[in-house]
């Protein structure tokens, strides 16, 4: 390509090995996890908290790459849950392939759709997003699609054969699903990071910055964002059929607007400009709900964190670290 | 290179440029535009690359009639421009978005471009954190990436020094002379375009007073009652 040599920056030239052997171990011990909690509250607390912080991974790459505030992720949280329960209900599919067939359907949808909202106003798009999120909560709800759906109450469904080598009625247990969650969080933030980091990521982020000066530098301005948010839309999906997989169950909450606000809301919490930013802000915010949650506080508990977080840490819990870091490494 | 036919740009009822005819962007030479505020110089270049759709009139680039084509598409055919007010990617190092731009459209000798336009010691800073001199020349840069073959600059010198603005038009003329390209430049600094430009246009509230030589445009009666006054 061309000639440019690269200034010496890249002094740290261990920095990656040793982050990479740090991050391998760290995704290993977690595999032991299980052993130490014995399922209980701490487990499905990490449960719940790892698929928000990859609900609020997709909301933060959005945001992040893209500029836009996806306040509207519930959807395909939804639709991939609800998809997996129909096939296996209504088709008799196995678990697997109940699970690539939701995606599929949650991929296409979240195609359509970015192709749409991609071309409109950023306020257009918020309200869009949101709005087929709650268009279909209320969808599923229709007592005259009960049959199908499950109605008001949500669809029950027994899963059978396996997914990605356990058992499918092994998942309902906290602690046996506990790997494919920790797996798929893993995966999906790895793939976001690369993707942030390569090419893409940097034309993303350029059309981000300056959408007209791309056009008059002979780029296409829209596919590469149709393609973030359908990537993104299937991410969620993932969580959709891992939470689905995890409780047996599709309700009509999970595109409620409450999901869309939590991930919003972890990413934040968590910055959304890292990967691991929105996971822990994920487990951060799922943990102190259920707290608050317990003592019957949890509305009043959102509305004070939203207040303190955008007031003092609007770049995220983790960027005053990283602040302490920068200036360590100057010094 | 690109042949412009009653051309007329209207925003609502106001006519920002009316029925303009004009031959731009001969190989290797520099093409002035000039005219007081206002007269549709930005407009002008606007209606070129496709940013603004004109309201009559038709825009020929390489003999094909271009009205239709959008600007991505005519910058891959070879137009490029840069801004009167700075647009580059204030977010990003000024490497990567030289790079980007680069890989996109398969410029062969980045390193060049970037010693023309003086960018080596700052390529790893953010954009946002350059000199207004430095985000200038990036600016230019971006337009000078990937071979073009005409370089539309709407005031390249805008908030420049003269002696900062002296020199990005030496670079701009050697680069137009090594790569062969045609330069179309809008300038305020009368002296500036006349001392540089093989060719002058001048425009006037809309309209197209006349094209031609430096001379010719220092000797028109038209244009120095109209622009120049009794300065030339
Ligand atoms: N977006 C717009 N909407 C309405 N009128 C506009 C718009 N842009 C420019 N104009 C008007 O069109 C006319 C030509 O503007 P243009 O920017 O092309 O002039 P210019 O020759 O580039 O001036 P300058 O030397 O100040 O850059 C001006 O009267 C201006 O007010
Ligand atoms: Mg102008």
């Amino acid at each position: 390509m061309t000639s440019v040599p690269l200034s010496p920056r890249s002094a740290s030239s261990l920095r990656w090995p040793v982050l990479g052997g740090l991050a391998l171990a760290v995704f290993l011990a977690g595999f032991l996890l299980p052993g130490y909690l014995q399922g209980g509250y701490l487990q499905s607390l990490l449960n719940n908290g790892l698929i928000t912080g990859v609900m609020a991974l997709c909301v933060a790459f959005i945001m992040h790459q893209c500029g836009l505030v996806l306040f509207g992720i519930a959807a395909y949280y939804g639709l991939a849950a609800y998809a997996c329960a129909i096939l296996i209900n209504s088709f008799g599919l196995s678990a697997m392939a109940a699970a690539g067939g939701a995606l599929l359907v949650t991929l296409t949808a979240a195609f359509l759709v970015g192709a749409i909202v991609i071309r409109v106003k950023p306020l257009a798009f918020m309200m869009i997003c949101l709005s087929l999120a709650e268009l279909m909560r209320h969808l599923v709800a229709l007592p005259s699609l009960r049959r199908t759906t499950g109605g008001s109450d949500g669809l029950l469904f027994m899963p059978e054969g396996r997914v990605l080598g356990i058992d499918a009625m092994d998942l309902l247990d906290t602690a046996q699903v506990w790997p494919l969650i920790w797996t798929a969080t893993w995966v999906i933030a790895g793939l976001f990071l690369i993707v942030a980091s390569s090419h893409f990521g940097v034309r993303l982020r350029a059309i981000k910055e300056n959408e007209e000066r791309m056009r008059f530098s002979g780029f296409d301005t829209y596919w590469p964002r149709v393609f973030a948010f359908t990537g993104v839309g299937l991410a969620a999906g993932i969580a959709g059929v891992i939470q689905a997989l995890a409780s047996g169950l599709a309700s009509p909450e999970m595109f409620s607007i409450i999901t869309s606000t939590n991930a919003l809301l972890a990413a934040i919490t968590g910055g959304v400009s890292s990967v691991i930013g929105p996971v822990a802000g994920g487990v951060i915010y799922t943990w102190a709900i259920s707290e608050f949650g317990a003592l019957g506080y949890s509305q009043l508990f959102t509305g004070i964190a939203v207040i303190l977080v955008m007031l003092f840490i609007p770049k995220g819990i983790l960027h005053p670290l990283r602040l302490l870091r920068r200036k360590g490494g100057r010094a | 290179m690109i042949r412009v036919e009653n051309l007329t740009v209207a925003y609502g009822a106001f006519k920002a440029l009316n029925d303009i005819s004009v031959d731009l962007g001969q190989r290797g030479q520099v093409h002035s535009i000039i005219g007081p505020n206002g007269a549709g110089k930005s407009t002008f270049m606007d209606a070129v690359v496709g940013k603004r759709r004109p309201s009559a009139g038709r825009i020929f680039y390489k003999d094909r009639d271009i009205s239709g084509d959008s600007i991505q598409r005519r910058r891959k055919n070879g137009m490029a421009r840069s801004f009167q007010k700075t647009s580059i990617f204030p977010g990003l190092t000024i490497l990567e978005q030289l790079d980007l731009v680069a890989a996109h459209l398969n410029e062969p000798d980045l390193g060049a471009i970037i010693d023309t336009m003086d960018l080596r010691e700052v390529l790893h800073l953010e954009a946002a954190r350059a000199a207004y001199g430095v985000q200038r020349r990036v600016d230019v840069a971006l337009g000078l990436i990937g071979m073009p073959d005409i370089l539309l600059l709407d005031e390249p010198g805008a908030g420049l020094s003269a002696e900062e603005t002296a020199n990005l038009f030496r670079h701009l003329r050697k680069l137009a002379a090594e790569r062969d390209i045609a330069a179309v430049v809008v300038e305020h600094d009368v002296e500036a375009v006349f001392a540089l430009s093989d060719v002058v246009t001048v425009l006037d509230l809309g309209r197209h007073l006349a094209t031609g030589t430096p001379a010719e445009i220092r000797a028109n009666p038209q244009v120095v009652a109209a622009y120049l006054g009794t300065a030339a």
